[in-house]
């Protein structure tokens, strides 16, 4: 029980340093993000628009900047979780499995690569979160963070999945960013006011946008919306955890006999 | 089969007993002295990519106490293999036995540039099961990098990378070391000191088989498996 618990500290101890010594993933997480929230305060006009909210089934009125920047801050979490997720997987690869075939305990990894998940998501959204407060008068603070969480949780399952799936690092960038543009893009209130786009509830971001633009602009607090985003960044991430049990392979008991017999 | 026979030692479907017996004596006094059966026996092993076949009837032992060569040119299936005989690849037919811990030296360095180099020993302690990393210590001497233990992996030469790819490989000293040229890019005195090591491990009952391209090192070999058109063939060494 302590090797385990060691194997996992020390695993997620690592996997946290490692995001740290990612340059990249460092900056576009520190200035990438207010950058995109001040961008779509500077770009967005103030003219109150009326943005239909399903989650607490009235329209809604706000400036529109006020809306852009939530959903710019959706729309910046998500590709920098997924990114960072993603870069750390696609380059840990052979490594989990070289660990693995050596003898490291496989549950304990698959738990600390979770656990740095949903440690960074979750960084990323207090960060997030504190940056939209100082910049528009944010109703829940609380539940808007949760939001931006499950959003990154989401984007962060997926940059897992991706990154035991696909086999070149563009593809991967290329994906995360793509589902990430085509995800926010479609629910963005001031492209989007009406919210009518069929099919808009079925993608990963439906439920944190609906909770975070209710947090940050109305009085009420769609909890179940909250619910439906943590359905999603549930199934991404054991959808991810699956494939990675599947793809590590397991220690090969010494001695051994591999293969089959020639006939 | 018996080990006391000399031709045993390396078998290669039709090209048993094709070994000078002369240059397998020692060897086999040797092995027969210090274990019953081979650490690595691979038998009758075929593998195909893409209905290219590879590896043909593939038949190999190795025993305790033995340096073991594998030649061939480029994509003549060394690495496929090694990467049999240590379980990463499975055998489209034939068997491959192994008796004891393995340690296996990939040709490319598989390491995460993310981590240092004490990250790395730490976590393949855990993995290893070591109480300590006494050996691991002491072959980083050896190796001439211990300087670099708190270095990001990604930043290291690419001698010192495969350095500690090999020392991966060798810090939980296994009975059998399957290792695909662990020398790519070491420096002479580095190469030399590998020799010496892998000499030295030989002579305490290790099984050792090296993946090589250079000439120069085939006399360190007690025997030498040529891989040609998928078949092993068994060459005589100046040892």
């Amino acid at each position: 029980m302590r090797l385990l618990c060691t194997a996992f500290t020390e695993l997620l101890r690592c996997t946290l340093l490692g995001h740290l010594r990612n340059r990249l993933a460092l900056a576009l997480a520190v200035a990438f993000i207010p950058v995109w929230i001040a961008v779509a305060r500077l770009c967005t006009s103030d003219e109150v628009v009326r943005v239909w909210l399903d989650a607490v089934s009235a329209p809604v009125s706000a400036p529109a900047s006020q809306v852009g920047q939530v959903a710019s801050a959706l729309g910046a979490v998500t590709p920098v979780v997924g990114f960072i997720t993603f870069t750390e997987t696609f380059g840990s690869q052979q490594m989990d499995r070289r660990l693995l075939l050596a003898g490291y305990p496989r549950l304990p990894m698959l738990l600390a690569k979770l656990a740095a998940v949903s440690l960074t998501a979750a960084l990323l959204a207090i960060y997030t979160a504190i940056l939209l407060w100082m910049s528009l008068p944010v109703r829940h603070v609380g539940p808007l963070a949760l939001a931006l969480a499950g959003a990154g949780l989401t984007y962060g399952g997926i940059g897992l999945l991706l990154g035991s799936l696909v086999r070149g690092e563009l593809e991967g960038f290329f994906l995360i960013i793509m589902l990430s543009l085509v995800d926010t893009g479609l629910q963005n209130p001031v492209f989007n006011t009406h919210m009518d786009v069929t099919g808009v509830s079925a993608l990963p971001l439906y439920g944190v946008t609906q909770l975070a633009l209710s947090s940050a602009l109305t009085p009420h607090i769609p909890w179940s919306h909250g619910l439906l985003s943590l359905t999603w960044s549930t199934a991404t991430g054991a959808l991810a955890l699956l494939v990675l049990h599947a793809q590590r392979p397991s220690r090969s008991p010494l001695p051994r006999r591999a293969g089959v017999r020639t006939p | 089969m018996s080990l006391r026979d000399p031709g045993s030692l390396c078998r290669a479907g039709p090209a048993v007993g094709r070994l000078p017996p002369s240059a397998l004596r020692g060897v086999v006094v040797q092995a027969v002295t210090t274990c019953q059966r081979p650490r690595l026996r691979i038998s009758g092993v075929c593998k195909a990519y893409g209905g290219r076949p590879v590896l043909r009837d593939v038949d190999l032992d190795v025993p305790a106490g033995t340096l073991v060569g594998v030649v061939g040119e480029n994509g003549a299936g060394k690495s496929t293999l090694l990467r049999i005989a240590v379980g990463h690849l499975a055998p489209d037919r034939g068997t491959v036995t192994r008796t004891g811990p393995v340690g296996y030296c990939p040709q490319r360095a598989v390491l995460n540039d993310a981590f240092t180099v004490g990250q790395h020993l730490r976590l393949f302690q855990m993995a290893y099961r070591l109480p300590t990393l006494e050996r691991a210590d002491e072959l980083m001497r050896l190796l001439a990098f211990t300087d670099c233990r708190r270095q990001q992996v990604g930043r290291l030469s690419g001698g010192t990378r495969q350095k500690l790819n090999l020392l991966i490989a060798l810090m939980h000293d296994p009975q059998l070391l399957v290792l695909d040229e662990p020398y790519q890019g070491f420096d002479w005195d580095t190469h030399q000191r590998f020799w010496t090591l892998a000499a030295g491990l030989r002579d305490q009952g290790r099984s050792i088989i090296v993946v090589s391209h250079l000439l120069h090192d085939l006399h360190h070999f007690d025997a030498i498996a040529h891989l040609r058109q998928g078949r092993l063939h068994f060459e005589e060494t100046n040892r």
